[in-house]
């Protein structure tokens, strides 16, 4: 059993989408645009590894944004302090992010359900406070972290003057951590989530050990969301601790929501509309979050499948329609 | 006495005021969740919505008596309380994971919540006036007249709590949702009302702890997020649903909290409060009184 299955049809459609997303810098004049495309990739990785933990392993984590940070500040440290390359740096700050994530795990994941989400979301909460206090080890306490050396091949420099070659290296990147969360889906291990999720007892009365498949997974989306951190700090070039706001998170829970928890592909088609959404409604400030609030409310109530569930309610109607028809 | 044990004490005097205000916050959130199972994400900003309030009328009505403004507040809290319940709750509790439904709905809410305020009162940060101002000295050591009426005020609502839930019938039915919901829906407790009337109460704890709260330290809109997870942290120190737990627990935190900002400054105090929370789950998951 396959829970993403491969047909022609679905091969041809990845496969234009693919040649559309190499092709469109070429026909895209707007720097800013780009920057957002970049901005989807980054998003699209992030909410993967998410959906991957939340909608699929049943880990209730609110934790991913933090662990973003954290990989972020990590990529950022590391290369600012101990002088590792900006490459490096990222892999850094994705193993930072991966242990502390596995360390977190370790006692929370054997409780309840309710016990990660809040303790992933305490995370999230205190983490400016120790953004704040690691002053020392170069976190740059209540200042943001600037000038954060950018990627570098040989002698040329990724800058933010020329944005398009940044927009391959986060389009490989994303669809390197896009395939990994797909191939862990599509793994026995997807397949063990998906019996724990459904049944866990009989999950486990088969020999599933929900314990330790919890901790590798919580542990490898932590380190794919660090990883995505540490390519947003040195693209960006500056991080502080408004990443662990709220506005981050509410974008990301929008998208994920309404992408739909354990639909895979939703969550990334969400993301690129998303974005774009957020970022042209950003004039009505405030109120934008009322709206994100709102909607997360809404969806959860009425269309807990997210926007899946429309294409399906389409499809039913349609079949419907087809069906009168032919009477 | 040495220096430095006068001033130990007083960080445990300073700590035990300091907890003191946090017990009703964590009460609230241990009850709705010992009962009903719903953990409930907007319970921070229901908490700074509930001093909001207060400070309105007692900006706007000059020369409100206090009591007075409290005593009109708490019943809107409870009718929000009801709303929340009826409308966000209620509808997702049939879902077989419906637990981790609510706490999406509920952060969705909190952040409506948040910007409401945020749109409505401005970014400023707000203080609401203590109740009772002045010191009082026993024994060379100086105690806030304002925090140990928090403290006293407190014990009472807790005592009140605790003839509710023994003494009344809703309290009794409340009791038994709590040891096995689905044996007294068997027995003819009508569960959906008592869901409602708990959240309402917990909601009403929550403004309560809110007043305290904001005139202790300041309303900001997004204030209320640190205080929910510190209610968190206490109630899972003290054992989910264990009122008892959650005072002992708010104390002893309280101090913890005295001593870090006392000796390491308050920056260090989240990371403690975190730190603390991480050593519960390894050492005892449930908590001091958990009985779960």
């Amino acid at each position: 059993m396959r829970l993403v299955t491969f047909n022609k049809k679905n091969i041809i459609f990845l496969i234009c989408i693919g040649i559309l997303l190499l092709a469109l810098p070429s026909f895209i004049r707007s720097g800013f645009i780009i920057h957002l495309l970049i901005m989807c990739f980054i998003w699209s990785a992030v909410v993967s590894a998410w959906d991957l933990i939340f909608g699929y392993a049943g880990i209730f984590s609110f934790g991913q944004v933090a662990f973003f940070t954290i990989g972020a500040y990590g990529s950022a440290i590391g290369s600012m302090k101990l002088g590792m390359s900006p490459w490096i740096g990222m892999l850094f700050g994705g193993l930072i992010a991966g242990i502390i994530g596995i360390l977190i795990g370790l006692p929370c994941l054997k409780l309840k359900g309710l016990y990660v989400a809040l303790v992933t979301f305490a995370l999230h909460l205190s983490l400016p406070a120790f953004i704040y206090a690691g002053a020392d080890i170069g976190t740059g306490g209540s200042h943001s972290l600037t000038n954060i050396p950018p990627f570098k091949v040989g002698e040329y420099v990724f800058t933010q003057m020329n944005r398009i070659p940044t927009y391959y290296v986060a389009l490989v990147l994303s669809f390197i951590v896009i395939l990994i969360v797909f191939r862990i889906i599509n793994s026995s291990f997807g397949m063990a989530f998906t019996a724990l999720r459904d049944s866990e007892d009989f999950a486990k009365s088969v020999g599933i050990n929900a314990y330790k498949y919890k901790i590798i997974v919580f542990g490898i989306s932590a380190f794919l969301a660090g990883l995505m951190g540490g390519f947003y700090a040195h693209y960006v070039g500056l991080i502080s601790h408004h990443l662990v706001g709220l506005d981050l998170i509410i974008l990301l829970m929008v998208i994920v929501i309404i992408g739909g928890l354990g639909k895979f592909p939703g969550a990334i088609i969400s993301t690129f509309i998303f974005v774009f959404i957020n970022e042209y409604l950003r004039p009505l400030e405030q109120y934008r979050n009322i709206l994100w609030g709102g909607l997360i409310v809404l969806v959860i109530i009425l269309m807990p499948g997210g926007i899946t569930e429309i294409f399906k309610y389409i499809k039913d109607f349609s079949n419907k329609m087809a069906f009168k028809k032919r009477n | 006495m040495s220096g430095w044990l006068r001033s130990l004490i007083e960080v445990v005097i300073g700590g035990i005021e300091a907890g003191g205000i946090y017990i009703l916050m964590a009460v609230g959130l241990s009850l709705l969740y010992g009962v009903t199972k719903i953990f409930n994400y907007s319970y921070g900003s229901l908490l700074t919505i509930g001093g909001y309030f207060t400070w309105i009328i007692i900006s706007m009505v000059a020369g409100i008596n206090y009591g007075i403004a409290i005593i009109i507040v708490l019943p809107i809290m409870f009718f929000i309380g009801l709303g929340i319940e009826r409308v966000i709750v209620f509808p997702l509790r049939r879902r077989t994971n419906w637990e981790i439904n609510v706490v999406i709905a509920t952060l969705g809410l909190a952040l409506v919540i948040n910007s409401l305020i945020l749109i409505v009162f401005g970014p400023l940060i707000k203080t609401l006036p203590p109740i009772i101002e002045g010191n009082i000295k026993v024994g060379g050591f100086v105690f806030s007249i304002y925090r140990l009426t928090v403290l006293g005020i407190t014990i009472i609502i807790m005592i009140i709590l605790r003839l509710f839930l023994t003494k009344t019938k809703i309290g009794m039915a409340m009791r038994a949702v709590s040891q096995d919901s689905l044996g007294a829906q068997i027995v003819g407790i009508p569960i959906n009302r008592l869901f409602s009337y708990t959240f309402a109460i917990s909601t009403v704890l929550a403004a309560i702890s809110g007043i305290f709260l904001g005139s202790t330290y300041f309303l900001a809109p997004e204030g209320g997020w640190l205080f929910f997870v510190r209610a968190f942290i206490i109630v899972a120190l003290g054992g989910i649903g264990s009122l008892g737990g959650a005072f002992i627990a708010a104390l002893i935190l309280g101090i913890v909290e005295g001593f870090v900002s006392w000796q390491f400054g308050a920056i260090w105090v989240m990371p403690a409060w975190f730190l603390v929370l991480m050593i519960i789950l390894i050492i005892r998951p449930k908590g001091l009184f958990g009985v779960r």
